[in-house]
């Protein structure tokens, strides 16, 4: 089965956190999505009867929690991370992901990932943002971490030689045991393509082309992965890419809702 | 009242004059949990009244502050519609505070098909009428992606 989501809490700024986690994992729920991106401000204690409830969501409805650390040394983000395995602990979230970006690969870098604690590495991923995709790959097996591959930002390293697909297969095998996630994202090109506030070079919708090739492509090695849109039109956009699913790629249909092998 | 320029304001439709009780009296608004996002977002809540109302309709009526949200099924923030299609699925609960008429009243001479909006104060207190924030903003209604139908349902 291949789970999918898009951010549909952009900005929470209202409400006390125990309602905000219940309303954000019923919406995703009502939504049908199962990938749940949290902003990293609303990993935060709760009532032991709401990680309950939490935890049930997630089981009832295979929901996949998906915290993006911010971008910082990984030295300055350890208190960051445990706080969030902790918090995935408490509601048994097992295939939740902490997704890290690593802006410079030095040694005290490989030094804190490898040292980090087994609780947190259990959940840790670093997504893939910059450089030569082979070399990001090199340095991230040393540490012993699962890739998650980013359509968009592979595309915006204009690569040769242009492998997006083995790129992509190279980082759901870094998985191993654990599903793998990946995200999926086209590039604006036009300015009215954009929304007014900002979601960087996302654009609003996904090249539907593009995403049916790529879950063709997984579909063909055998492999399974989680997609996260990174899209400006949220749920929108995530209806939509299905909808050209349907239309487009029937055959794959079965295969995403986990009929077939 | 005054709405602070950078506040997030919540544009919600009305839909009968019962709504209309229920905002005054028990200063409550709920949106199906879909869209609680909007809800979370926002810090002030404009209610817009369509057709059926006799003297401001197609114009936004009240504005009110939002206090908390809460979590409940639809049946408990409307005990008087317990057939209700959407009965047993989950609302937000908007619990509001200071609602005063909106002064002056802000039209929507074109665009008749509001239903829940996002804008922010500056945006909504300095528009001509509704129509504008569409031209100035996008929007992305998931409407359609409502799994009930209540196209037989009558209160």
């Amino acid at each position: 089965m291949i789970r999918m989501g898009t951010a549909i809490f952009p900005n929470p700024t209202r409400g006390d956190c125990a309602t905000w986690w219940h309303a954000r994992c019923l919406a995703a729920v009502a939504h049908n999505q199962q990938i749940c991106r949290i902003p990293v401000q609303m990993i935060a204690p709760l009532p032991r009867a709401m990680y309950e409830l939490i935890g049930q969501l997630i089981t009832t409805h295979q929901l996949r929690l998906v915290v993006h650390a911010p971008i910082a040394h990984p030295q300055q983000l350890i208190a960051t991370f445990e706080r969030i395995a902790a918090f995935f602990e408490a509601c048994v979230a097992d295939d939740s992901v902490i997704v890290c970006h690593v802006p410079t690969w030095h040694d005290t870098q490989r030094r804190t990932l490898i040292q980090l604690s087994a609780t947190v590495r259990r959940f840790l991923a670093i997504e893939y943002t910059h450089g030569d995709f082979s070399e990001f790959q090199q340095q991230v097996t040393q540490v012993e971490l699962p890739i998650v591959f980013d359509w968009l930002h592979y595309h915006q390293q204009a690569p040769w030689p242009y492998q997006p697909i083995d790129a992509a297969i190279a980082s759901i095998a870094s998985w191993q045991s654990r599903p793998a996630l990946l995200h999926l994202s086209s590039p604006y090109t036009a300015r009215s393509n954009r929304l007014t506030s900002g979601h960087g070079a996302h654009s609003d919708y996904l090249d539907v082309a593009s995403g049916i090739w790529l879950l063709r492509s997984i579909k063909q090695a055998g492999m399974c992965a989680d997609c996260e849109l990174e899209v400006g039109a949220g749920p929108v956009a995530l209806t939509q890419f299905q909808k050209a699913i349907i239309q487009q790629a029937p055959d794959l249909v079965p295969w995403i809702n986990g009929l077939t092998g | 009242m005054y709405i602070p320029d950078d506040a997030t304001v919540l544009i919600g439709i009305i839909k009968t004059a019962t709504d209309l009780d229920t905002l005054i009296s028990a200063q409550h608004y709920h949106i199906p949990i879909a869209h609680a996002n909007l809800a979370y977002n926002a810090d002030y809540f404009a209610a817009y009244l369509p057709k059926w109302h006799p003297t401001m309709a197609w114009h936004i009526g009240y504005v009110a502050r939002i206090n908390t949200c809460t979590i409940g099924l639809r049946q408990e923030c409307c005990p008087h519609q317990p057939h209700h299609p959407r009965a047993m699925q989950y609302y937000v609960g908007l619990h509001l505070a200071d609602i005063t008429p909106c002064e002056p009243l802000i039209a929507s001479r074109q665009w008749r098909r509001v239903w829940l909006h996002t804008t922010t104060g500056a945006t909504l207190m300095r528009t001509p009428e509704l129509g504008q924030l569409v031209r100035t903003q996008r929007r992305f209604f998931s409407q359609s992606l409502m799994p009930t139908s209540t196209t037989n349902y009558t209160d």
